[in-house]
């Protein structure tokens, strides 16, 4: 299957490279990718489904090493390679409109002279609270920066072209602010199976906040990122840590962050993380595509998505499991 | 004193048959007759001071007794007992300051020593431990009285001590009564101006588009509310309606009047709504020394919907509503049942409530609290006419307004105090 190998090959190094961005394009890529496995996968007489999931689980394997963090899986096995593939297919349609289908329930939750807090940049939410504003409700929204990325100015200026009330401010300013504040959305990275949300860095402290506060912490989230697995499983990794280029100019810098100086060890470290875990306690509610949930209830829509053999996904030395 | 005797039977029926509304005209009335009491009593030549708080102490252990529940009467008898201890001290230091200017000049000229009076050590340090107070906010940043760093000036003779101390006190006979006689006016029109005062604050904690809800009429809150709205703040106004008066019917129209935007709902809606809230304004009964609140029946259902909404809890009180009493003190009544017919109308449910049927008990029973307690960690500010507080310093303001030998207000025995 070389055509495939190659795909794979290719998948498989901008993963590692994290050249792709995004839980959105990630998990639609690998349906697609996998749909082109599945086509390819020559399957036996007897026992299709074990011969589809293993050579499934062969791919899959090599996508979740290249980019643990990215712990989006899809895993369906239907009887015949058809059913499988369209299933993939609606998979894949699902994926890519998630968004509207999210979007489409922001009047129930937004209403008159609101306002709305979020942090960072998420498409999820930009669509939602466009999606409210053209059924003419009228409400403001603060937009906290999002450092060091500063994606947060990136949805000001998104919204302030769709004609919402917007106010930018400093993550320092949230607690500040939240007082005035009537609802917070945030879009997730991922939500694991207790409830618990990766989420961009500086929204564990916006959760706080609002629970102070008693505001509700509203998650919106496609159920691509639904993981099947628990925050405490030794194969999540929760975090990962970028380059502190992003806080810092390497010039201004050097003879600080100098491992040659002194002992060979630097006096300053930067520490750059990517995520945030926010636990269920301090979330309120889930917004997917299938509609609002609790956090104690995502496990349950586990069992619609996923099947329990699949949480390792190791191929196994037996041809049948 | 027949005049004085007849304005008390007056006041004390009034007081028993619940004719007098609302702690601050009840404060007013008391003051006014502890005026009175105070010119008509006559005086002795000695210990003037004792004089005054006994006859006080009379009229106000009555005045407490015909109604208990509304604390303000016995607040004011308490500040007035203070203030005639506190205008007698300060008189006391006032004479031996001059007492000791003169008796240093008399240390020149013996032969002038029998016509000017003056005190031996003993007396001087008798006079300067009495004129140590209890610290407190109003006097901790006064001048220490010269008499205190008296020098020590002996003479000779016993009688001269007595003639010293009678003349000592007839130079103050006169000014005693008048002095607390001002001091009772003034102390009236504190309790006038309360709300002036209480609304001058309101501009720097209500800002613009906040919402404010309340529970009920009070007059306070609608003065401050007021204020801010002639200082041009735009806000919005929740009026719970306070079953079962409803007296936030009359608070809605009043504020309607005013042009305010208001918006009146059930007290069952409160929690509903406390989330839009911003902040809640009420008044109180009376607050007591640890900073719990005597409030009207409903408030402490609200407290609770604010702290977990952590909405913050705003109480205005005038000082005259400050009890020095604890709310565990026995002598504090913290509510009273009123009549059932504020509920229920006697005519459609007089076989419920009958005690001749049955067994002569009634099926139903219809309890009609006036109060509610508030406990002081749901109260996030006070607001009195000094100024805003922290429950937990309100215990410090009693050690300004009132003495520790009043807090019990019984005639003793004995003739002096």
């Amino acid at each position: 299957m070389p055509d495939t190998q190659a795909l794979v090959n290719d998948f498989l190094n901008k993963l590692k490279k994290r050249k792709i961005e995004g839980s959105q394009a990630t998990a639609k890529q690998t349906a697609e990718l996998l749909r082109s496995v599945i086509s390819q996968t020559r399957v036996p007489y007897t026992n299709q489904a074990g011969a589809l999931i293993d050579s499934v689980k062969a791919v899959g394997e090599r996508l979740i090493a290249a980019n643990p963090v990215a712990a989006d899986k899809s895993s369906r096995s239907k009887k015949l390679k058809h059913d499988v593939i369209e299933a993939v297919n609606e998979l894949i349609q699902d994926i890519s409109t998630c968004h509207e289908q999210i979007a489409e329930q922001a009047v129930e939750h937004i209403h008159q002279n609101e306002v709305i807090l979020t942090l960072g940049s998420s498409r999820t939410v930009l669509e939602f609270l466009c999606a409210a504003k053209e059924k003419k409700r009228s409400f403001r929204v603060f937009v906290a920066e999002g450092a060091p990325r500063y994606q947060g100015h990136l949805l000001a200026k998104e919204l302030v072209t769709r004609g919402l009330q917007t106010t930018l401010i400093t993550d320092s300013a949230v607690f500040a602010m939240i007082s005035r504040v009537n609802m917070v959305i945030v879009g997730a990275h991922a939500v694991m199976a207790n409830g618990g949300v990766i989420a961009p860095i500086g929204l564990n402290m916006v959760a706080l906040a609002a629970q102070k506060h008693a505001v509700p912490f509203v998650v919106l989230a496609g159920s691509h990122k639904l993981c099947p697995l628990y925050p405490h499983n030794p194969e999540v990794l929760l975090n990962e840590l970028r380059s502190p280029s992003e806080l810092l100019d390497f010039g201004e810098f050097s003879d600080c962050l100098d491992f040659g100086s002194g002992d060979g060890a630097p006096l300053l470290h930067v520490v750059n993380p990517t995520f945030d875990y926010v636990p269920p306690k301090l979330v309120s509610l889930f917004i997917t595509d299938t509609g609002g949930h609790n956090p104690s209830y995502m496990y349950r829509l586990i069992a619609d998505y996923y099947s329990a053999d699949d949480l390792v996904v190791q191929r196994r030395s037996t041809s049948g499991n | 004193m027949p005049d004085t005797q007849a304005l008390v039977n007056d006041f004390l029926n009034k007081l028993k048959k619940r004719k007098i509304e609302g702690s601050q005209a009840t404060a007013k009335q008391t003051a006014e007759l502890l005026r009175s009491v105070i010119s008509q009593t006559r005086v002795p030549y000695t210990n003037q001071a004792g004089a005054l708080i006994d006859s006080v102490k009379a009229v106000g252990e009555r005045l407490i007794a015909a109604n208990p529940v509304e604390l303000a009467v016995g607040n004011i008898v308490r500040r007035v007992l203070h203030i005639i201890r506190e205008e007698d001290l300060s008189l006391t230091n006032a004479a031996m300051a001059g007492l000791n200017l003169s008796a240093v000049s008399d240390d020149e000229d013996d032969a002038d020593q029998a016509d000017h009076p003056v005190l031996s050590a003993a007396a001087v340090a008798a006079a300067s431990r009495s004129t140590l107070r209890p610290p407190s906010l109003q006097t901790l940043l006064e001048d220490v009285p010269e008499a205190t760093a008296v020098p020590h000036t002996t003479s000779s003779g016993g009688d001269s001590e007595g003639k010293s101390k009678s003349a000592d006190k007839s130079s103050r006979s006169k000014k005693l009564k008048h002095d607390v006689i001002e001091a009772v006016n003034e102390l009236i029109q504190d309790i006038s101006t309360c709300h002036e005062q209480i609304a001058e604050q309101a501009v720097e904690h209500i800002h613009q588009n906040e919402v404010i809800l309340t529970l009920g009429s009070s007059r306070t809150v609608l003065e401050f509310l007021c204020a801010a709205k002639e200082k041009k703040r735009s806000f919005r106004v929740f009026v719970a309606e306070g079953a079962p008066r409803y007296q936030g019917h009359l608070l809605a129209k009043e504020l309607v009047t005013r042009g305010l935007q208001t918006t009146l709902i059930t007290d069952s809606a409160v929690f509903a709504m406390i989330s839009r809230v911003n902040m809640v304004i009420v008044g109180a009964h009376a607050v007591m020394a640890n900073g719990g609140v005597i409030a009207p029946i409903g408030l402490n259902m609200v407290a609770l919907a604010a702290q977990k909404h952590a909405v913050p809890f705003v109480v205005l009180a005038g000082s005259h509503k400050l009890c020095p009493l604890y709310p565990h003190n026995p002598e504090v009544l913290l509510n009273e049942l009123r009549s059932p017919s504020e509920l229920l109308d006697f005519g459609e449910f007089s076989d419920c409530l009958d005690f001749g049927s049955g067994d002569g008990a009634p099926l139903l029973h219809v309890v009609n609290p006036t109060f509610d307690y508030v406990p002081p960690k749901l109260v996030s500010l006070f607001i009195t006419d000094t100024g805003g507080h922290n429950p937990s310093y309100m215990y410090r303001l009693i050690a300004d307004y009132y003495s520790a030998d009043d807090l019990v207000v019984q005639r003793r025995s004995t003739s002096g105090n």
